[in-house]
């Protein structure tokens, strides 16, 4: 479903990334592991799209991802992820549940479900910029779930959570491989998370990897 | 339309509604305005008199409403773009598949729809001089087309200076600034180039909106065409007509030589409109041409060449 080839990014002026090689199919939990400016987040960038690779090329289910079609396949979960604070925590969700082209119809009991899901059904009312950095990131995680999205690409999605939050998130890391998503998760600590495969980063090059 | 709606949300929850501004206006202005209306029905003689003070009333509450929307629109709209930088909602945005372009229009269209509002509800400063008398429909039509261009163009000014920037403080600053220029540095800078010396009784009433300055003055002393951006010269333009001029015992019609055969607020209301739009597509290149701007791909492979980096397996 993710498939990345040579691909080689550049960051702050310089090559971070050389010949990265990808494969993830659908239903499979791939872990990237590298540690503190080895590019994972660039890898991630890029395989949605934000980020424009130098050489080579992201697909996503065979289209490029600078395809509109093709970034509307993934959900993201940026490293630090950002939100309109003023807007309560259902009003920034709608917003993407609207850029997904949700149904309005459909739109409230979705963005509802979704906040019950991450276990914000209580704080669905409450202005983000009042939420705790671990329900934030439960937030984060909603947002990169609205609209069914096939492909998930996880940036250090454990940051900020409690024991229990990082439990929760690994259940449904597992229930939606289950379900047939293809799902990267870039982070620096992969404890406690559920994978098919491990690849590593290693400072300045890459250890290309293929998932078959 | 979700872009759109998000802002107005946020634009009506940071600055109140427009209408609490027009519950504060109204009442105090209206009772004025009907004591004054009343006084001047009394008394037949000062009727006349209240009709040029009623002139003079629309032109004050037309400029001043001209310099807080020149103020306020770009301090409001040169946050909006870098706000989603600094709050780091942009990237999850166009992950999302949202689009550049809806992004921008949607902010764009909401800061319009805002202050159009504050617009509608500034109405009623206006019955001030429409109760006084002497102030027709189309007076005050123009006036309020004059001031829907300038909340147009100073938007998509403000959204542009935003797209410039990382800092919401910086880029509100700098769109302040710009606003500032247009509306009173300008005619500052007018009055002190025509002259290279004394202030005249031309360049005050130019500034104070008295007057227009005659044709033969014109001639002899040309208006700098760049001072035609100032709004408050628009308003001047518009507000002076032969049957109230001829009221006031002002001269004829001192439209400039250069926009000679056609009214200087229709240039102004056209001008305000082409020039939001074309704010509107820079701030959108601008944006794109941001995020599009990473390292050269040559640059990272000299480096490659030279090394620098080796491939991995």
């Amino acid at each position: 479903m993710i498939r990345v080839e040579d691909l080689l990014l550049a960051g702050g002026g310089r090559p971070v990334l050389v010949n990265v090689t990808l494969l993830v199919n659908s239903g499979q939990i791939v872990v990237v592991q590298g540690a503190n400016g080895a590019g994972k987040s660039l890898l991630a960038r890029a395989v949605v799209g934000l980020a424009r690779p130098h050489a080579g090329r992201v697909t996503i289910d065979g289209m490029d991802v600078r395809r509109f079609r093709a970034r509307r396949m993934i959900g993201y979960l940026p490293q630090l992820p950002g939100f309109y604070e003023d807007l309560t925590a259902e009003e920034n969700l709608r917003l993407y549940a609207s850029v997904a082209r949700i149904p309005w119809r459909r739109r409230k009991q979705v963005v509802q479900d979704l906040l019950e899901l991450v276990g914000l059904g209580a704080l669905s009312q409450q202005p983000v910029g009042r939420l705790t950095p671990g329900q934030r990131q439960r937030l984060a995680f909603g947002r990169a779930l609205v609209g069914d999205p096939p492909v998930l690409v996880l940036d250090e999605p454990l940051t900020g959570l409690d024991a229990a939050g990082r439990q929760d998130v690994a259940h449904l890391l597992e229930e939606l491989a289950g379900m047939g998503k293809a799902i990267l998760v870039v982070t620096g600590d992969p404890d406690g998370l559920p994978r098919h495969l491990l690849m590593r980063l290693s400072d300045q090059t890459v250890k290309g990897g293929e998932v078959a | 339309m979700a872009v759109m709606a998000k802002e107005w949300r946020r634009l009506v929850r940071a600055h109140g509604t427009p209408w609490m501004l027009a519950f504060y206006l109204f009442g105090p202005i209206l009772l004025a305005a009907v004591s004054l209306r009343g006084a001047s029905v009394a008394t037949p003689g000062i009727q006349q008199r209240m009709h040029l003070v009623g002139l003079q009333a629309l032109g004050n509450v037309g400029a001043g409403q001209l310099v807080l929307l020149a103020l306020w629109v770009p301090w409001v709209c040169g946050s909006l773009m870098a706000a989603e930088f600094e709050e780091r909602t942009l990237e999850p945005y166009l992950a999302a598949g949202g689009r550049l372009a809806g992004l921008v229009a949607g902010k764009w269209l909401a800061a319009v729809a805002f202050f159009s509002l504050v617009l509608l509800a500034g109405l009623p400063a206006f019955a001030l001089p429409f109760l006084l008398g002497g102030v027709n429909w189309t007076l005050l039509g123009r006036t309020l087309a004059l001031e829907g261009a300038l909340v147009m163009a100073a938007a998509g000014l403000g959204l542009v200076v935003s797209a410039l920037g990382r800092r919401v403080a910086g880029t509100a600053l700098v769109a302040l600034t710009l606003g500032l220029v247009l509306t009173l540095g300008t005619g500052l800078a007018a009055g002190l180039r025509t002259t290279a010396g004394p202030f005249t009784d031309r360049d005050l009433k130019l500034l104070l909106m008295s007057r227009m300055p005659t044709p033969e003055e014109l001639q002899a002393d040309p208006v700098p065409k760049w001072l035609f951006s100032n709004p408050l010269v628009g308003l001047n333009s518009a507000l002076s007509q032969p049957a109230a001029q001829a009221a006031l015992g002002l001269p004829g019609a001192g439209v400039p030589p250069v926009f000679r055969g056609f009214s200087l607020w229709h240039v102004q209301v056209a001008g305000g409109a082409v020039a939001g739009l074309m704010s509107l597509l820079m701030g959108l290149a601008l944006l794109a041409l941001r995020l599009r701007l990473r390292v050269p791909a040559v640059m990272v492979r000299r480096r490659m060449r030279k090394g620098v980096v080796a491939r991995g397996a």
